[in-house]
């Protein structure tokens, strides 16, 4: 298949965009490359995210999930293209004011929880607001902290360390950490790779309770079948664009990532699965 | 605007309870720098404030800085082509040019010096004696004696207290006598005139006192002269026959003249070998046994300089009157101390820089170690400055541990080595009960030079680590 050319708009475009002038986009990313030396991981991708919206984002492993969800959420700087959000144009952005639209505008959740270990389960909640622009007093900081604790059930877990809890819990911190600020938007990347299923589907039953209860804007980054019955839409990452994808992908994930790819960018270096 | 300023504190506070959880999770290496900063600091501030002691302590009193002794050129053929002139003019009868009034005012009207204060050696011999309520036997003792203008240790006199006039009595004295009885009290028997005079008001240096503390006393048995005993001493009363030499064994003069003299007081301006007192007895006793002209020419003159002035220019126009100062050693003294100091802190420096090393060693390390967690900082919202912030913070309070235990590690230093000279060391002249002066300014520049070197040596990796992508710090990549 022929490499696509640059231009978004020649791309597979990006999947379901209802009406641009209809709704608020989150996220508006056009054209986004991203290589690693001579390893393009991205090559034009785009796509277009609605307020409101729960979208699922899948991908054989080394397909530039995770690459694209830093772009996307100004952990990584270094790509060619356009990426807007909340109508701010990343790369036009400080270090300072990206930072802080991280603080107080966007929630992330990792495979690998990332909480810090010497830190109490309330403290790695309360880390957000060390960095916001204006942070929330002592008093009202922890009230919002065991708020956020109490909502992913783990109010009585509040002096624990991470090491100290089990894998559903430390992803339930990271997602009261994530919420902290009363984020608009929450990325998440595998956020259920690391649990076993039922905890896996608790953590999805709690996505689907923000977005439909909150509001809140959800891109979920997974191989895991029942977001299909959450998701509003599928997304799939190949040969390093954003093409629209269907429930099915998320089911025969595993199985496509042992496909061969005929897709792939033309100067990949082949990663074993 | 307050409202502003409250968030800005609220955000700081948060960023330094941070940096507090981040030592108190690693003690171990947190430890570790501190400990070389606090041997790097311990040395700096040790030998600063020993030379600083020194300087305060022991220099300043054998040597003030702001004083200079002008005396006439030395005729000597080893002070250049002027004292080779000078020399061939005393040849030839002239002797080297008189210190005289006219000189006394020109150096008055210099506009870098306060006072001068003129000083005048007694021309002849003098036997002192006395001491038999003392010591209960009469000491005899060849006694220079040396006037100087009271008011030149008239601040000093009553600065430090002492309560005896040291003033010119002569010209109230004339009531008849042929003993100390037959005068009014506080007045003695002078017999050569047979008058009840005053006592001639006596100074002596603590120079001369330390130099009888630690030698002669020592040597001969006798009690050492403490705050104490120079209390008691003040008053003693002594005989000095002006025109007879002890040693010589012989009288210089025709009319010997007996004066009583008492104990007044102890100046820094006194002699250091001999007695000192009122000017206007030694110009009239110089008149009387050597003639008018001693009685013209001061031995030498003090100048005092006004607060914060440099001699030099004074100094100039001594030279250029053709007279010059007493050359007492200060000078080498001082720069002797300031070539070791000065070798002593290039050392503690080093030591310094060592630390500072390895504060950019643990640094490189603990961040390498800690790359995982400022990715975490960014993703939650860490800006690059707050991480330059949390990380030079941690540094900054390495070195205020280290600053803090290094000066009370040297300060322990010197505590330990000023009571093993107290306790171990023999007296000597002008042996101090320290030879530390820790100033409050010496504890701020060890201090900032202490959170100083941290900084200088955290600020590269914490730079690195500022610089890092996020994305590239979570991921565990570079
Ligand atoms: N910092 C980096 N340096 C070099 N190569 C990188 C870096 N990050 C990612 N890559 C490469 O980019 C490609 C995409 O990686 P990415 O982590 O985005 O894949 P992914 O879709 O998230 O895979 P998975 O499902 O296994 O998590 C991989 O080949 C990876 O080796
Ligand atoms: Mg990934």
């Amino acid at each position: 298949m022929p490499e696509p050319s640059s231009s978004s708009a020649e791309s597979p475009s990006p999947p379901s965009v209802a009406d641009p002038a209809a709704a608020a986009f989150v996220i508006v990313a056009s054209d986004v490359r991203r290589s690693f030396g001579r390893d393009a991981v991205l090559c034009g991708a785009s796509l277009q995210v609605k307020q409101g919206e729960l979208l699922a984002l899948v991908g054989r492993s080394g397909s530039g999930k995770s690459t694209l969800l830093s772009v996307l959420g100004g952990l990584d700087r270094d790509y060619q293209g356009q990426v807007t959000l909340f109508g701010k144009d990343l790369a036009a952005l400080s270090d300072a004011a990206l930072s802080q639209l991280r603080n107080e505008h966007i929630g992330f959740v990792f495979q690998s929880f990332h909480l810090l270990d010497h830190l109490s389960a309330l403290e790695n909640v309360l880390l957000p607001n060390a960095f916001a622009a204006s942070p929330l007093a002592h008093a009202a900081a922890h009230e919002r902290a065991r708020e956020a604790l109490a909502r992913v059930d783990l109010a009585d877990r509040a002096t624990a360390r991470p090491p100290e809890l089990s894998g559903g819990q430390k992803q339930r911190v990271a997602l009261a950490r994530a919420l902290f600020f009363r984020p608009q938007l929450l990325l998440c990347d595998e956020p259920t790779g690391n649990l076993d299923v039922t905890t896996g589907q608790r953590i999805i039953e709690l996505f689907a309770t923000l977005n439909q209860r909150e509001g809140l804007t959800l891109l979920l980054v997974t191989h895991e079948p029942r977001v299909a019955a959450v998701a509003r839409r599928v997304l799939r990452i190949d040969a390093g664009q954003v093409v629209s994808g269907s429930a099915t992908d998320l089911v025969t994930d595993q199985s496509t990532e042992l496909a061969p790819d005929s897709a792939r960018p033309a100067h990949r270096q082949e990663d074993p699965p | 605007m307050s409202a502003s300023n409250a968030a800005f504190f609220r955000r700081r506070l948060g960023l330094v309870r941070l940096i507090r959880q981040n030592i108190a999770r690693a003690p171990r290496p947190f430890a570790l720098s501190v400990f070389g900063i606090t041997l790097g600091i311990a040395a700096l501030s040790f030998f600063l404030s020993l030379s600083l002691g020194m300087q305060e302590r022991v220099l300043r009193r054998i040597f003030p800085a702001d004083r200079l002794e002008v005396v006439p050129q030395k005729t000597s053929f080893d002070s250049g082509a002027a004292g080779a002139l000078d020399a061939l003019g005393s040849l030839l009868g002239a002797g080297p040019k008189p210190l005289d009034a006219q000189v006394l005012a020109t150096l008055r009207a210099h506009p870098d010096v306060q006072t001068v204060f003129p000083r005048m050696k007694v021309a002849f011999p003098v036997r002192g004696w006395g001491g038999e309520s003392l010591i209960g036997r009469t000491a005899y003792l060849d006694l220079p004696i040396d006037g100087i203008d009271p008011e030149a240790v008239a601040p000093e006199l009553r600065q430090t207290g002492q309560p005896l006039a040291f003033v010119d009595h002569e010209p109230t004295s004339n009531t008849f006598c042929t003993d100390d009885k037959g005068c009014p009290s506080g007045q003695f028997c002078d017999w050569d005139v047979n008058k009840c005079r005053p006592p001639v008001p006596v100074l002596i240096s603590p120079f001369l006192i330390e130099v009888y503390n630690s030698s002669i006393a020592k040597m001969n048995g006798l009690p050492r002269i403490n705050g104490f005993v120079l209390g008691r001493l003040r008053g003693f009363v002594f005989v000095a026959d002006l025109g007879r030499s002890f040693l010589a064994r012989k009288t210089v003069t025709d009319k010997v003249r007996y004066r009583h003299m008492v104990l007044a007081g102890v100046s820094d301006r006194a002699t250091p070998i001999g007695i000192t007192v009122p000017l206007a007895y030694v110009k009239r006793w110089n008149a009387e046994i050597a003639g008018e002209r001693a009685a013209q020419e001061y031995s030498s003159l003090s100048v005092q300089m006004k607060p914060g002035r440099p001699v030099t220019r004074v100094l100039e126009q001594v030279r250029k009157l053709g007279f010059t100062v007493e050359d007492n050693g200060a000078e080498q003294a001082g720069l002797a101390v300031l070539l070791l100091t000065a070798l002593f802190v290039l050392v503690s420096l080093s030591t310094l820089a060592v630390a500072a090393g390895s504060v950019t060693h643990t640094f490189f390390r603990a961040i390498a170690e800690r790359r995982h967690e400022l990715g975490v900082l960014r993703a939650v919202g860490a800006s690059r400055a707050d991480l330059l912030f949390i990380l030079l913070g941690e540094a900054a309070v390495i070195g205020l541990f280290g600053g803090v235990f290094g000066l009370a590690l040297a300060w322990l230093s010197a505590t330990g080595i000023d009571l093993l000279s107290r306790s171990a060391l023999p007296d000597f002249p002008f042996k101090p009960d320290s030879y530390f002066l820790f100033t409050p300014s010496l504890c701020a520049l060890a201090l900032g030079f202490s959170v100083g070197t941290c900084l200088l040596g955290a600020a590269w990796p914490a730079r690195t680590a500022a610089r890092l992508s996020p994305a590239a710090a979570l991921s565990g990549q570079r």
